[in-house]
């Protein structure tokens, strides 16, 4: 009975071990079971990732060209277009040299024009009169505020042959304007040649000896005067191509003007008649 | 229909015409001249000018006197003046500007710098 007892109570220990251990098992099997689901989970995640990632890189790759024949053709509108804009630049070069051509043309014409209107209204200013006085202050005006002459004298030929004598000055006294003859320095060689004398600078005092300009008058072939410059105004440090227009102008015109007016005065002043002109033509 | 307005205050005639035409190069510029200061006066009385242009040296009233004038007066002193004369040195050309010039041109004149002087004034673009 006592060896039964012993024998019933050592079947059940083993049975309890046998349930600690199963429970144990149990325990480690499921435990072992979530960190398996956890990490398939965070396997599921990365590669729902990485498929998210290769389906962007391949729709990038499809929007890429798609062939070497592709690539050419990129490559050919690449150079055409790098050739239209050289070709722009060129054009635009061009464009900017002409417009600089026609500005600086367009000055010209306007520095042209500006000659012509002196031009103009000094011949306006010795024809517009047939009185000798109006003459004269149109000569000298024209010396004075158009060549910018401080000092002058205008010279008519004398009664005595080859002799010219001062009718109008400016800027310098009477005194000094001797009576000079034909081939007596600058002065009369310019009344001797008939040609016109320009220094380049004042060499001596101001006077007949040392002139800035010489402008012999004609009345059609014949030389009747000069016109003396002797000295420039102090903001005009040389002459100009229009003042060498005007000389000529004034070489051509101001003698007829002055002899025109003067001839007018001695006659009957006023304006011939009809009859008077066909007696002459 | 003249944009703008001028008086040329000059006793010269050929001057005048010279200044005339220079001014003709400015577009829609309507210009009204002048034979000596009195003559200006006269003009500024019964118009108002967007700019005057006066010789310095004149008969009866001269240019100086004519600034002092037109910078004493309510309805003119703000009018940009120019002054041309013969005289070229400093001291012509403060005196000028001390009485109220706004700008001074030497003889002889050259049309470019008169049409050049009027439009910075007038602040006409250049076309």
């Amino acid at each position: 009975m006592q060896a039964r007892k012993k024998k019933d109570s050592g079947g059940v220990r083993a049975v309890a071990r046998l349930s600690r251990e199963r429970e144990v098992f149990i325990e480690k099997f499921f435990r072992k079971g979530a960190s398996f689901t956890k990490e398939l989970l965070a396997e599921n995640a990365r590669l729902r990732l990485r498929a998210a990632e290769l389906e962007a890189e391949n729709h990038e790759l499809r929007k890429r060209p798609s062939s070497d024949r592709t690539l050419a053709q990129v490559m050919t509108k690449l150079d055409t277009l790098e050739k239209k804009k050289k070709d722009l630049a060129s054009r635009f070069r061009h464009a900017a040299e002409t417009s600089r051509v026609y500005e600086e043309r367009a000055d010209e014409i306007e520095r042209e024009l500006a000659d012509l209107a002196n031009l103009y209204v000094a011949s306006h200013q010795l024809h517009s009169t047939l009185d000798v006085r109006a003459v004269a202050r149109g000569i000298r005006e024209l010396l004075q505020q158009l060549v910018g002459a401080k000092s002058f004298a205008v010279y008519i030929l004398t009664d005595r042959a080859g002799e010219l004598g001062p009718i109008l000055w400016q800027g310098v006294e009477a005194s000094n304007l001797p009576l000079i003859r034909s081939g007596q320095g600058i002065v009369g060689s310019a009344l001797a040649t008939g040609e016109t004398f320009v220094a380049k600078a004042v060499t001596g005092p101001v006077g007949v000896e040392s002139p800035l300009a010489v402008v012999p008058m004609r009345v059609d072939d014949r030389i009747v005067g000069v016109i003396v410059v002797f000295e420039l105004l102090e903001q005009k440090r040389e002459f100009v191509p229009v003042d060498f227009e005007l000389f000529k102008l004034l070489g051509a015109h101001a003698a007829t003007a002055l002899v025109g007016a003067r001839l007018y005065a001695r006659g009957s002043a006023r304006p011939p008649t009809v009859d008077e002109y066909l007696d002459l033509l | 229909m003249a944009d703008f307005s001028c008086l040329v205050v000059e006793d010269s005639p050929m001057m005048r015409q010279l200044l005339v035409f220079a001014l003709s190069r400015i577009r829609n510029l309507r210009v009204t001249e002048a034979d000596d200061g009195v003559d200006g006066l006269r003009k500024l009385a019964a118009s108002k000018f967007d700019i005057i242009i006066t010789d310095i040296n004149m008969p009866i009233m001269d240019g100086l006197k004519l600034v002092k004038r037109i910078r004493s007066d309510a309805v003119h002193r703000d009018t940009p003046v120019v002054i041309i004369t013969t005289e070229g040195s400093t001291e012509d050309r403060q005196r000028a500007l001390q009485l109220g010039a706004n700008a001074y041109i030497t003889k002889p004149i050259q049309a470019p710098q008169v049409i050049s002087k009027v439009k910075e004034l007038l602040k006409i673009k250049s076309d």
